[in-house]
């Protein structure tokens, strides 16, 4: 396993420890520049149920632990954390709002 | 009387729950004006501390404008004081208004766009309830807090 999977799996296992292994649906981590251009880590969790998801106490705590953990690596990367649920049922709006206009594409 | 950083807060709360829910572009506003929030009572706290004047006097307003948003991310990173949570949540809240304002992405998190997934309310009222419950620590910390605070933000050290 090289240094950044290494990392990785760091990451992965600080989220479970913190949030539960069996509560969570999915990690994902990434690591990518921001939309900054800095070099991050997107640390993506989906938890099973709504009711599950932390708070923002915890959420400030799980990101101080993700970064201490990194520092301690000297990685200095700021882990952003996304937190989503798979019961989430509370919509993302109801269209593709990015869908190209028929007037746009059209050669005429 | 409300301050103006309420008053976003309270609008984006507002966008949450429009009915009926305007596209992901409510959402996206949403936590674009939770990130302004965060900024606007960072930039009055700079002003009302550094300025001392009254807030429509030229002095006020320079101050209030002087900060700027990558320096302030990386300044409140750095500071032993202000990083956590602050500087973090600073951090995650400019990460996604710079999504939510110009990314034609489906999703602020890249593996979740590359699945074309949509970003949901619930996702945009955890960074507005982040961004209200920031504001509600910058508003506790003590006066001297504040006044370092203020100082950082706008000060540039020179070595």
């Amino acid at each position: 396993m090289n240094k950044l999977d290494q990392t990785k799996a760091e990451l992965r296992q600080i989220v479970e420890d913190a949030l539960g292994r069996d509560r969570i649906d999915e990690i994902r981590v990434t690591a990518q520049e921001d939309r900054s251009g800095e070099p991050a880590y997107y640390v993506g969790v989906t938890m099973k149920a709504m009711k599950d998801m932390p708070d923002i106490p915890r959420q400030n705590e799980l990101t101080q632990r993700l970064k201490s953990a990194l520092t301690a690596r000297d990685d200095y990367r700021f882990p952003y954390l996304f937190l989503n649920a798979a019961d989430d049922e509370s919509g993302p709006g109801d269209a593709d709002e990015f869908e190209p206009l028929d007037e746009d594409i059209r050669g005429d | 009387m409300a301050t103006l950083p309420e008053n976003l807060i309270a609008a984006a709360e507002a966008l949450l729950n429009f009915k009926p829910p305007p596209g992901s572009a409510g959402l996206r506003r949403a936590v674009s004006t939770a990130y302004y929030a965060l900024f606007s009572r960072l930039s009055a706290l700079c002003a009302s501390r550094l300025a001392r004047s009254e807030p429509m006097s030229d002095s006020f307003k320079a101050i209030y404008r002087a900060i700027e948003h990558g320096h302030a991310r990386k300044i409140l990173a750095a500071h032993a004081e202000f990083a956590e949570p602050v500087g973090d949540a600073f951090e995650r809240l400019q990460e996604v208004r710079y999504w939510a304002d110009y990314s034609l992405d489906t999703h602020p998190e890249s593996d979740r766009a590359a699945r074309r997934e949509r970003f949901s309310r619930a996702e945009a009222a955890q960074y507005v309830e982040l961004a209200r419950q920031t504001i509600v620590t910058i508003n506790a910390l003590n006066s001297d807090s504040k006044q370092r605070l203020a100082v950082a933000l706008i000060a540039r050290v020179r070595r």
